[in-house]
């Protein structure tokens, strides 16, 4: 009863110094709406990223590599040439996990004109099976078929990027276009993809017969990567040991020799992934959470002075009968007042700033709980360390030092 | 009520230099007595009220507060014996600012163990003639209405004895008189009242003057025939309305 008088007494006085408890929040508000907005940003980021990833390499598909170690089709001293058409026709007929196998080979940057105009675009070699493996189709048109395959058909399905640059608002379908002197008919248009991971744009590109790259525009036999679908993921660690034994008996290679090929699983995938935007999940959190600390030591510091400038209130609370408990009392409630009120303000800033970047950046809002929760509780915490030595000062001044 | 014996204090000055502000004080203060502790400043007057008070403890002697020992008490012993027994009136009011009269009254009251905080604050400013004033702000009462205001606050634990420093020092003549003449009305009441000062005048109007000099009494006298402070008002010409 009394104690709960002495805290309201406290708590009406602190509400009649607005100015003073607001700039004492200060500091806690804007560290708590930053590591808010840091982490609901890095999380969505992050979850974008992922989609992302997760939409251009489905969690059951298997990555192939030419060469060992990842993209080591582009090592010094020319590309491996050993992952042949012919290894994927023998995964897909021997694995029996394995349920599509697409191969691809790839020209980046190459000029592509129609007509007078002309572009800078990408040339993606692939089987139809790419169709399902990628998860990507056409929105118009239709994809191109195992006969295509065998003749090397000079046909290709273009993405939007391209369709913009090279045709404007002209139809590309059945229009030609070359591909240095290779010329090729559009029979589709691909679904928009984006930018993918690597800052690739997935729409500037053209997606024809592998068998076409590596015969009319590349004159090779081999095959850089291969994307491999299988039926039941669970299995996918077990079908990678399968591959590697058979291509390794495919390819000749002894017991003490290391294989000329590798492979990825989207488990490895996420793993890179999520190293990579540990910088949004992790260091950028910790530096708001340091924000937040240092809205303590400001708290502590305008908590001093508050209690210097408050003697004669402490002093007069002392005479009329406030014992040193009291006062210590009415000061930590005070402080940690003033970090909780912070907090839900610093909280309700960031869920607005949250819903407006979102909007801006066109993410999915995210609502960081575990950093709302830990970010009020240790702003309490603060609050109540930055108010333990004011507090003290104040419990310990003589009432006749502090009524002079 | 009270009996100060051989009451000596030393406090530091600086570094180098103690300052002696009371010696060997003793002095009886009875019941019902209204009493000027009078000297010029630095005499040690203050340091008396402060330990007469409860605010402060003596180095040496003994304080019998109704026949108890209290310069054996511990700190928050002393902050309850003062929050039941004594009221302070100070010269610069010590109101808390942006804060009702209503509150500033009650402030003693939240200390306590009493549990009618609004009616009592209530009562102890129709006591002093603020009933109409009681949702005002300090800023927006004259120094005399701040004064009444904490008197008030001196009055709602109906202490046994009010301690008044210099209690009309920022005031004009009349919201002087005004509080003298509470002051009496209190003592006619029943009320023990020490009032510390440096004015003569002033203190004509209490029954007995003690001088103080050097942190020594060097006078203690019954005044003869005190001053009416309400006379005084009545025989003012009227005040302007404020």
């Amino acid at each position: 009863m009394k104690r709960s008088r002495v805290i309201k007494s406290g708590l009406r006085t602190m509400g009649r110094h607005k100015m003073r408890s607001s700039f004492m929040m200060l500091g806690v508000v804007v560290g708590i709406t930053a590591l808010m907005l840091v982490v609901a940003m890095g999380k969505s980021t992050q979850a974008e990223i992922m989609a992302k990833v997760e939409r251009m390499f489905s969690p059951s598909n298997i990555m192939l590599f030419s060469g060992p170690g990842q993209m080591r089709g582009f090592q010094e001293g020319g590309p491996t040439t050993t992952l042949v058409l012919e290894d994927l026709e023998a995964i897909e007929a021997e694995i029996p996990n394995v349920e599509l196998a697409d191969p691809l080979q790839m020209l980046l940057n190459q000029d592509a004109i129609y007509k007078d105009k002309s572009t800078e675009l990408n040339v993606m070699g692939h089987s139809p099976a790419a169709e399902v493996v990628w998860n990507r189709s056409v929105t118009r048109g239709s994809y191109f078929t195992e006969a295509d395959m065998r003749q090397s058909a000079r046909v290709a399905l273009i993405g939007e990027t391209a369709v913009r640059d090279l045709f404007g608002d002209i139809d590309p379908i059945g229009e030609q276009i070359r591909v240095g002197s290779v010329p090729f008919r559009i029979i589709g248009i691909l679904e928009p993809m984006g930018i993918d991971p690597h800052g690739i744009d997935k729409d500037n590109e053209i997606i024809v017969p592998i068998t076409t790259v590596m015969r009319r525009l590349m004159n090779v036999d081999y095959v850089m990567a291969a994307s491999l679908r299988v039926r039941d993921r669970d299995k996918i660690d077990d079908t990678v040991a399968d591959i590697t034994a058979l291509l390794r008996e495919r390819h000749h290679i002894n017991a003490d020799e290391t294989d000329d090929f590798s492979m990825m699983t989207s488990v490895q995938i996420r793993e890179m992934v999520e190293s990579m935007t540990r910088i949004f999940t992790v260091f950028l959190p910790l530096i708001a959470a340091i924000s937040i600390l240092v809205g303590g030591v400001v708290l502590a510091n305008l908590m001093l002075i508050s209690v210097n400038e408050r003697t004669s209130e402490i002093g007069l609370r002392k005479a009329v009968g406030a014992r040193s408990n009291d006062i210590l009392t009415q000061f930590l409630i005070e402080s940690t007042t003033v970090t909780l009120v912070g907090g839900i303000v610093g909280v309700a800033l960031g869920l607005a700033g949250i819903q407006a970047m979102a909007a801006m950046m066109g993410l999915p809002p995210t609502i960081p709980w575990g950093a709302m929760t830990i970010g009020l509780a240790f702003s309490a915490l603060v609050g109540l360390a930055a108010g333990v030595f004011p507090a003290r000062r104040a419990a310990t001044l003589q009432p006749v030092e502090a009524l002079r | 009520m009270i009996t100060l014996e051989n009451i000596s204090k030393t406090y530091k000055k600086d570094e180098s230099a103690m300052v002696q502000a009371l010696k060997n004080v003793s002095l009886p203060v009875g019941q019902g007595e209204f009493l000027a502790i009078v000297g010029p400043s630095g005499s040690g007057k203050s340091t008396l009220m402060n330990i007469m008070g409860l605010l402060d403890r003596p180095d040496e002697g003994s304080y019998l507060l109704d026949n108890r020992e209290v310069s054996v008490l511990t700190i928050d012993e002393l902050a309850q014996l003062r929050n039941q027994k004594i009221g302070f009136v100070f010269q610069t009011f010590h109101l808390l600012p942006k804060t009702s009269a209503l509150e500033n009254v009650e402030l003693p009251l939240v200390y306590s163990d009493r549990t009618d905080l609004k009616d009592r604050a209530q009562r102890a400013l129709e006591k002093v003639g603020l009933a109409n004033r009681a949702r005002h702000y300090p800023s927006e009462l004259s120094g005399g209405q701040q004064q009444r205001v904490a008197i008030a606050r001196a009055l709602v634990n109906d202490p046994d004895i009010i301690f008044a420093d210099e209690p009309t020092g920022n005031l004009d003549t009349r919201s002087s008189l005004e509080i003298m003449a509470l002051f009496q009305a209190l003592n006619r009441q029943g009320k023990t009242l020490v009032l510390i000062t440096h004015d003569q005048d002033l203190a004509q109007h209490t029954q007995r003057i003690v001088r103080i000099v050097d942190g020594e009494i060097v006078g203690d006298d019954p005044v003869a025939q005190p001053k009416d402070a309400e006379a005084a008002l009545q025989a003012m010409p009227a005040a302007p309305a404020h």
